[in-house]
């Protein structure tokens, strides 16, 4: 599904990451741990292709195909999703329409009908109450006045929608308490699939308890500095990443 | 630099054959007023931009301008009023005035109930001219105002709207302002409302114009309201590419009286809209929200005044703009509160969304405030759109053109948003999207 090859990517003047090799499989879910500044935003960002994060060395293939020449919305179309740790509030836009311009944007281009207004509440209501996304939130706008675990569902919503082969969700946790926790990864797990594969973007171990990964990679000052199996996470909440990567708990 | 832009316009060089022709001609005091008003604007020239009020706006390339004065008796050869749009079904109450004449045939006043007077500058001479007279002297005498003496001087047929105490109307008056000419000309409406105690209409004014030449509109509209009248006023300036429009509104509120404005300005090469409201009674309100919209090398203008000298009152004002290519911008907000005027509230905010580099505007927010027990804010912004939103929603699959339309569209939907009446706030939706698409419309981004 995903092959990440000597990945070297650079921010603005700054080096982030230096040299990343992972391989996911499909229906494989990865979780990429490590502290602040390791580069795990600046690799999803990479894979999302956002502009400002440039590849200086390294490759990625997608589905065998080189990722680097596809724009935003084009991997976006062909089934990369980013579930954004800061989800962005886009006032003026009713959730509702939103999800159906984006749902629309990937069958138009996989050559599927476009959803009208009532075919798209059809399709919305079955994924909508599983993740508690009340009809009042998608009337509004689009993430507007919403708390940390709305925002953090009406991702995971988008996620359902869109139905990616490949998402990465980025600190899809931060700033969550136990209940919107258990929710939101209730969504994920309701979301793998044989030909679905997950990158889980974490500081913390704990969210790893309720999304069990099949592999955890430790990021560190822009290298995988360690991988191993779901036990790591233990080992890591014992231990800290100081350990791991020689360097003194901040 | 002098403070003055010296012109030669023809039409003022033949004031007493024009002025012939004009509504009132043969009115002794008309004919003061205009002379007067004539000798002032020679005096005065028009403002340069040593002038602070003047500052951002450059009138050098009108000056340049030969213009001439509307011919008075032309009736609009290819006027399609239905272009326009019809902003709503129900009632019709319009006003069609084109280059500078007013338009029987594509005017109908409708029905309307008693007390409500809807008629033109030149008829209302003849019906209400003990009514209108006061009027058209104050504004013309005030001081220092070069447009203003130039529109008193030479000033053509405009709207006349008299509410009589007591008496409303929702049904929106339509008031229509259509250029079509072939040669530099300019136009000098004169409008005035007065609504009396406790009545309440609804204006729906636009300006639009056709036609690749020059012309140049210098409307100046009163309108005064009565303790606890209400008058709603809408505007929208779509003025051609090549046009000048520059707008004087000036109302004074009595007490309890309330004026409350919407402006969309779009079009036009140069647009000034100056609206000045003076809160002279206890409790009146005032708010004034706008959008404007510019690209290529439009330059728009928008600049208040806003006076609160009794107790009790309120305003508010909203305008927020996109700029694109190399337009350019200019906000001027003042709100002064007399020393009498306590527990007033004066909110005033300026944002403007630059989307290009060689955008710009200028944003000049004052407060001048004398009285000591009173809330007032302002607030002025500006900015590109935001990289992160173009990211988010780049990334759920939309492409880069229609990810920017979604966020110019959340940036101007507060505003928008802020206006009552349903009819007129679809109908700025559609002149929106349409300034945004410049044709091909992003069909789902209508909001209903």
């Amino acid at each position: 599904m995903l092959e990440i090859r000597n990945l070297h990517a650079r921010v603005g003047d700054r080096d982030v990451l230096k040299g990343i090799d992972l391989s996911i499989a499909p229906a494989e879910v990865h979780a990429i741990m490590g502290p602040n500044g390791s580069g795990k935003s600046t690799l999803a960002y990479v894979l999302a292709g956002r502009d400002g994060y440039e590849v200086t060395e390294g490759s990625i293939e997608y589905q065998g195909n080189d990722l680097h020449d596809l724009s935003i919305e084009e991997r976006a179309r062909e089934g990369i999703f980013l579930a954004f740790q800061y989800p962005v509030e886009i006032p003026g836009v009713t959730g509702t329409t939103f999800l159906r311009t984006a749902v629309n944007a990937q069958r138009k281009h996989r050559g599927e009908k476009e959803f009208d207004a009532m075919q798209f509440v059809k399709y919305l209501r079955q994924k909508q109450s599983e993740l508690n996304v009340s009809d009042d939130m998608l009337r509004r706008a689009v993430n507007v006045g919403f708390s940390g675990g709305e925002k953090k569902r009406n991702e995971i919503l988008q996620m359902a929608l869109l139905e990616p082969k490949f998402a990465v969700l980025d600190e899809t946790d931060s700033g969550l308490d136990i209940d919107a926790l258990k929710t939101v990864a209730d969504g994920v797990n309701a979301l793998r699939d044989p030909s679905r594969s997950m990158l889980v973007i974490t500081h913390y171990q704990r969210l790893l308890d309720y999304i069990v990964p099949d592999y955890i990679h430790v990021l560190a000052d822009g290298r995988i500095v360690k991988s191993g199996g779901k036990e790591l996470a233990l080992e890591l909440e014992k231990e800290g990443y100081g350990a791991l990567t020689g360097v003194e708990a901040a | 630099m002098s403070r003055q832009i010296t012109a030669e316009f023809p039409f003022v060089e033949r004031f007493d054959e024009v002025t012939a022709g004009l509504p009132g001609a043969g009115l002794g005091w008309l004919d003061t007023i205009r002379r007067e008003s004539l000798e002032r604007f020679n005096q005065l020239a028009l403002p340069s931009t040593r002038v602070e009020a003047w500052k951002y706006t450059n009138l050098k390339d009108l000056a340049k301008t030969p213009f001439e004065i509307a011919g008075l008796s032309t009736e609009p050869t290819s006027i399609d009023l239905n272009g326009l749009g019809a902003i709503r079904s129900g009632p019709v109450h319009r006003l069609v005035f084109a280059n500078g004449s007013y338009s029987a045939t594509l005017s109908d006043a409708g029905n309307l109930p008693e007390g409500l007077v809807v008629t033109n500058l030149a008829d209302a001479l003849t019906t209400h001219r003990n009514l209108v007279r006061p009027h058209l002297e104050r504004i013309s005498s005030l001081e220092g105002e070069a447009l203003l003496a130039l529109n008193a001087a030479f000033m053509m047929n405009g709207y006349v709207i008299v509410v009589d105490d007591g008496v409303q109307l929702d049904d929106p008056i339509e008031l229509v302002f259509v250029s079509d000419t072939a040669s530099p000309t300019s136009v000098h409406p004169r409008n005035l409302v007065v609504a009396g105690a406790g009545s309440r209409i609804v204006l729906s004014e636009t300006h639009v114009g056709y036609g690749p030449s020059e012309y140049w509109s210098n409307p100046v509209t009163e309108v005064v309201v009565a303790p606890e009248a209400a008058v709603i006023h809408h505007k929208s300036q779509r003025e051609s590419a090549n046009a000048f429009h520059l707008a004087n509104t000036r109302v004074t509120l009595a007490e309890k009286g309330s004026y409350q404005a919407f402006l969309i300005s779009f079009g036009a090469r140069l647009a000034r809209c100056e609206i000045e409201v003076r809160l002279e009674g206890e409790g009146a309100d005032c708010q004034l929200d706008g959008i404007y919209l510019a690209r290529d090398r439009q330059h728009t203008d928008i600049t208040t005044r806003i006076a609160h000298t009794k107790p009790g009152g309120s305003s508010r004002q909203v305008f927020k703009g996109v700029l694109d290519d190399h337009s350019r911008g200019v906000f001027q907000g003042k709100v002064s509160v007399s020393p009498d005027a306590q527990r007033t509230n004066g909110h005033q905010l300026n944002k403007t969304l630059l989307l290009s580099d060689d955008a710009e505007i200028d944003t000049k927010p004052e407060l001048e405030i004398y009285a000591d027990d009173v809330k007032c804010s302002h607030g002025a912004a500006a900015g590109r759109l935001d990289e992160m939103e173009l990211f988010y929603l780049r990334s759920r699959g939309l492409d880069a053109d229609e990810a920017r339309q979604v966020l110019i569209r959340a940036f101007i939907a507060e505003v928008v948003e802020s206006v009552e009446d349903e009819p007129f706030r679809d109908h700025l939706n559609e002149m929106i999207d349409s300034w945004l698409s410049q044709g091909e419309l992003v069909a789902w981004l209508r909001w209903r």
